[in-house]
């Protein structure tokens, strides 16, 4: 793109413009945008996986239907969120069976939270509470992005997102309040997911003279987010008596922050090159199926995944 | 028959315009039409629901903010008869003037 | 109070057969739900969680005209075993491949479009109410189901085959849906039904025969057997969907989860 075009492309960001899908843009707003925004439906794909588990085995039939409700609205999330990239990757020739290949290839990520396992029922609620929750932190900043298509469905995101909320925060205060066992039982799944939850926001210290931030694609940093969850749900966790398992975790009245022990950042980016828990066991998991459905896309001449 | 991608709109209130809600991939309108039911309107947001092919739209071009005449067309803008307040005062009439 | 004004004996049939539209709600819910982050589309994957939600809202609908209290509601979905169960074995039946699925869906929506219009002919408002708010529903399912028949059965060889399959594996388990029951004549007679609902299996034969079958130029084959799903009678495969079922809820019946 040339200088003129750019400048010209600079300028309106800096005026608060927001930019269309067939709006002239460098190629690297196109490219970063892309991949925040694959990342974004990668994520709600796979983030679909832990909590399927439970709607089989949920204890009751209003819970039944919330958790498939919940799990619907998550892939319905990545309808809308694959079809914006698939526009704006339209130069590009890219398609949605195209980004699916890549994920699952392992070529492309996803949300590290959605590698870990979910072994109980209480994991049903802190999933929905507390990720749903990190979740709305870093989206409804995002609602702020320069690039409108995506600013647009994240809208009605956010407003599905908050209900999800209500809906794990509503198991987690029932198992609080429930029997001995319950409450164990949700101890437990608060000390697996601490740690993958710190991480969701990434390590502290990303650019902010970044081209991502330069564009307004993003408009707020990695640990001013994890600020605002933590904010938000430590002083609600607390109030329920658990016990959240870092020792170091102290509200900082001086620098009006959370201090935090260091939350193993090596952990971190072993999950993001791949070596989840359980990442490959869902990757596997998901093009097995994929090949198995293979026959109904051919039937009804969309693209063979084979 | 083929996948294709149609845009879908919808009717949020009685008398309102429709209004565009996003777009799908879907084999037939018909199956279209029950899949914006499904990804649009799960808890009810619209009274009616319109689905086109993408295709079948055709897109204005553009080149720069906004579209329309290039030159001022001031006749069409009630700003474009500013000079009325001016004419009303031979009569001693400015505070009949609209506003 | 449904039922008020009803001998014992007249009540107790109404009982039975209010389970036995239940159970088969919740038993193809569940099934249905099992495809859900698996379907062939994104787009079908959120179609079909709603339909697997009407399924179960429908069946807890009718659940509640049993027991008003909703953890009563919850042990009369997740506390029988098997042999309490009064669904037909046709929908406890794994869910095959998509194929499978939506014919054993589609087939098992016209059974219940014909017995859900007998409903809104019952002398009971409950069950009337009921059934017109089950109806507004199905219209998207049997649309739904149509849709897909349609698409695949024009699909290409190896769909047809799909769909043959299906519609033979389907039917052989399908009489079950309408079979006659011992206590039929007392809900008629209690002006519960306007007939019994073995009554509709012609009806049922003629549409399946309409709508599934000749579509794929196939006749529709009379089963051969009778699976006996109404008195409790199921598959191995219903053992493992109560186990997986009521897994958590068994963990501890008394708490409020």
């Amino acid at each position: 793109m040339d200088l003129d075009l750019r400048a010209a492309f600079e300028a309106r960001i800096a005026r608060g413009d927001l930019i269309e899908a067939g709006d002239a843009m460098p190629d690297g707003y196109r490219r970063q945008c892309l991949r925040l925004i694959v990342t974004h439906a990668n994520s709600e794909l796979m983030g679909a996986l832990p909590e399927r588990e439970w709607i089989p085995r949920a204890p009751g039939l209003a819970r039944k239907l919330a958790v498939l409700a919940k799990v619907q609205d998550e892939i319905g999330h990545a309808q809308m969120i694959y079809r914006v990239a698939e526009d704006l990757a339209e130069p590009y020739g890219i398609t949605r069976a195209d980004m699916l290949d890549d994920l699952l290839a392992g070529r492309a990520k996803f949300h590290n939270v959605f590698s870990y396992p979910a072994p109980t029922w209480a994991d049903v609620g802190i999933i929905a509470w507390l990720v749903d929750g990190a979740a709305l932190e870093t989206q409804g900043a995002l609602l702020r992005t320069s690039y409108a298509p995506y600013a647009r469905i994240l809208r009605r995101i956010c407003a599905e997102e908050a209900v999800h909320l209500k809906h794990g925060e509503d198991i987690v205060l029932t198992l609080a309040g429930g029997t001995p066992a319950q409450r164990a039982m949700l101890q437990d799944a608060l000390e697996r997911w601490w740690r993958p939850l710190l991480h969701f926001f990434g390590p502290p210290g990303d650019a902010r003279n970044s081209d991502a931030f330069r564009w307004r694609i993003r408009t707020a940093g990695n640990e001013e987010l994890r600020q605002g969850f933590l904010r938000k749900y430590v002083p609600k966790i607390q109030r329920l008596g658990l016990r959240i398992p870092d020792p170091e975790l102290r509200y900082d009245e001086d620098l009006g922050r959370y201090a935090y022990g260091d939350p193993d950042w090596e952990e971190f980016w072993r999950v993001v090159r791949g070596e989840g828990p359980r990442t490959a066991e869902r990757l596997a998991l998901r093009r097995a199926s994929r090949l198995e459905q293979d026959w109904v896309r051919v039937a009804i001449g969309g693209e063979s995944a084979a | 028959m083929g996948v294709a991608v149609f845009e879908v709109f919808g009717q949020e209130g009685p008398g309102a315009a429709m209004r565009h809600a996003g777009s799908l991939c879907a084999a037939t309108p018909e199956l279209a039409i029950l899949l914006a039911e499904e990804l649009f309107c799960r808890r009810s947001e619209y009274r009616a629901l319109w689905v086109v092919p993408r295709d079948a739209i055709s897109r204005a071009p553009q080149e720069g903010d906004v579209l329309g005449p290039a030159e001022p067309r001031g006749y069409r803008l009630g700003a474009g008869y500013r000079a009325t307040v001016g004419k009303w005062r031979r009569f001693g009439g400015e505070q009949l003037v609209d506003r | 109070m449904i039922g008020k004004g009803l001998g014992l004996g007249q009540r107790a049939a109404l009982r039975e057969y209010i389970l036995t539209l239940a159970d088969d709600e919740l038993v193809l819910g569940h099934r249905d739900s099992e495809w859900c982050a698996f379907a062939p589309l994104i787009e079908e994957d959120v179609a079909f969680a709603s339909i697997a939600q009407d399924e179960m809202a429908h069946a807890a609908l009718l659940y509640g005209l049993l027991e008003e209290d909703e953890a009563e509601r919850d042990a009369l979905a997740f506390g029988r075993d098997g042999r309490g169960m009064r669904s037909a074995v046709l929908l406890e039946r794994p869910n095959g491949d998509w194929a499978y699925s939506l014919v054993r869906h589609h087939v098992y929506d016209i059974a219940d479009d014909l017995r859900t219009g007998d409903l809104l002919e019952s002398k009971e408002p409950l069950l009337r109410a009921a059934a017109e708010r089950m109806r507004r529903e199905e219209r998207y399912h049997l649309a739904h189901g149509r849709s897909w028949l349609s698409v695949l059965a024009a699909g290409g060889a190896c769909s047809r085959e799909r769909l043959e399959r299906a519609v033979d594996a389907v039917a052989a388990d399908s009489y079950d849906l309408l079979r006659p029951l011992a206590w039929e004549g007392a809900l008629v007679a209690a002006g519960a039904l306007p007939r019994a609902p073995s009554r509709l299996w012609d009806r049922f034969v003629e549409r399946v025969g309409a709508e599934v079958c000749a579509p794929l130029g196939l006749a529709f084959h009379p089963p051969t057997h009778a699976p006996r799903g109404r008195e409790g009678e199921h598959s191995a495969a219903m053992d493992d969907l109560l186990r997986t079922m009521s897994e958590v809820y068994r963990s501890d019946p008394r708490a409020v989860w």
